[in-house]
């Protein structure tokens, strides 16, 4: 079913849209949540979640050119959480491994807290993305957006997993000098 | 802000660069762009030598299937191996004449989409593409008896693999799931065969695992020389177009011992014993 009339459904609030949902992309959500958790049944709780929020969340929001980002953004959200706090999936590591990775490419702050709302970092993030090449850009969102591991992306891209680390060191280094550009430097 | 806050708000990347980052990459084959010229001269000696191949070699039995075009929004496996490798034993030992007995349906499938895991299985959607046996609908639910968690023989099927296999009509579902026109693999993964072909278009069946040279022995077909490297790297270049993973594993097994080493059989032996047994 066409994603125009998939939310209409949710608009008339038909239960039939979580089926239809489902039935659309039921397994490209669960695969990214299993790329995430690395767990089955933790990956079909985090879709069923998605179709609870993507309920709750439409109206007031009408995805209607963008409704697979717009549930893959949910299910990211869930998986990472759950990663976090349940310790059975023995993935903190892998996601502190992540965020110091990303800590990296924050302006020293001299002690004073960096912030910034999330239009700006909106803009910020999509211009500096909008300036690497194809490949630059995948390969930095794969791990950084997906998750993935940097062994997973070598496969991914049939490149080497040595040319992936430097392309991402040398993306997070080219974020950072874009954010103290942009005035974000305390 | 912090690393763990900005991984948070990695979610507000652009729609469209996010849809385009799941798309399956192109393959890139930088080094041809450089020698476009030479290539084209190759183009019309390989173009000479597939129309004089084609005389010399007219009796190939099978339709040639072009490599599958991989779709944008095709749905690839999370990963292609389990997390550990594990033993298992087999309730029962068969041989491809056993298997093809005991099978609901023998036909070559294309796998598509990555659906779930079940259990110890892996769910995809498939289409039939070939029928040796039985009545089966084109398009099923295959079962891979590997997982996430487990790794048996053959990696997680991927998107546009082609296999013959030998299965069985499923439907033992619990209450979590349930699909229709499910199919499991008699083996359950050991029989499992991989079809490529050769540079003149000839179909060949690569089995992973070594001791499927017993299987057809057993059943009396014979095998093709698995030392023949040259034949080799053409089975994987065709496989390669598809799923370089699987390439990869296929030319690691090139050269290893004589129970653990690739074997190939001609798909027209396996037709001709599939005829005599009905």
């Amino acid at each position: 079913m066409d994603d125009n009339l998939i939310v209409n459904l949710y608009l008339r609030r038909d239960e039939n849209a979580i089926e239809q949902t489902s039935e659309k992309y039921g397994a490209r959500l669960r695969s990214l949540a299993h790329s995430i958790v690395n767990d089955r049944l933790t990956s079909e709780e985090c879709e069923n979640d998605t179709y609870m929020e993507a309920w709750k969340s439409i109206p007031p929001h009408e995805p209607r050119d963008y409704l697979y980002a717009f549930l893959a953004r949910i299910i990211r959200h869930i998986a990472l959480n759950c990663c976090r706090y349940n310790n059975r999936l023995k993935r903190s590591a892998y996601i502190c491994e992540l965020s110091n990775e990303l800590e990296q490419c924050l302006p020293a702050s001299g002690g004073a807290e960096f912030s910034i709302d999330d239009i700006a970092l909106r803009e910020t993030i999509n211009a500096f993305l909008g300036r690497l090449d194809e490949e630059k850009r995948n390969i930095f969102i794969r791990r950084y957006w997906y998750l993935d591991s940097t062994a997973d992306i070598s496969k991914r891209f049939s490149v080497s997993e040595s040319k992936v680390k430097t392309t991402l060191f040398r993306c997070r280094n080219r974020l950072r000098e874009h954010l103290e550009r942009e005035g974000y430097k305390i | 802000m912090n690393g763990t806050e900005l991984l948070d708000k990695m979610e507000l990347i652009d729609a469209a660069y996010v849809e385009s980052a799941d798309a399956v990459p192109k393959r890139q084959n930088r080094i041809w762009i450089g020698w476009g010229v030479a290539a084209a001269c190759l183009c019309l000696v390989i173009g000479a030598a597939v129309i004089i191949t084609k005389t010399i070699r007219p009796n190939d039995t099978t339709a040639f299937f072009d490599a599958v075009e991989i779709p944008d929004d095709a749905v690839m496996p999370p990963v292609r191996e389990g997390s550990s490798q594990s033993e298992t034993q087999y309730r029962k030992l068969y041989n491809y004449a056993s298997a093809y007995d005991e099978a609901d349906a023998v036909c070559i499938v294309t796998v598509g989409n990555w659906l779930s895991e079940f259990g110890m299985f892996t769910l995809f959607d498939a289409k039939v593409e070939k029928v040796y046996k039985g009545s089966i609908p084109d398009k099923i639910v295959l079962l891979q008896n590997e997982n996430s968690k487990y790794h048996f023989t053959s990696p997680i099927f991927s998107y546009g693999n082609r296999l013959l296999v030998f299965l069985n009509s499923w439907d033992r579902w619990g209450e979590n799931a349930h699909y229709d026109n499910a199919y499991a693999m008699i083996g359950p993964d050991y029989t499992t065969l991989y079809l490529s072909y050769d540079n003149s278009k000839k179909a060949y069946l690569i089995a992973l695992n070594g001791f499927a040279g017993s299987l057809g022995e057993e059943a009396g077909i014979s095998l093709t020389n698995s030392r023949n490297v040259n034949l080799l790297n053409e089975l994987d270049n065709y496989i390669k177009k598809t799923d370089s993973y699987l390439a990869e594993q296929i030319e690691k097994r090139f050269d290893e011992d004589e129970f653990t080493r690739v074997r190939i059989y001609a798909l027209s032996d396996f037709e001709e014993f599939f005829d005599s047994r009905n």
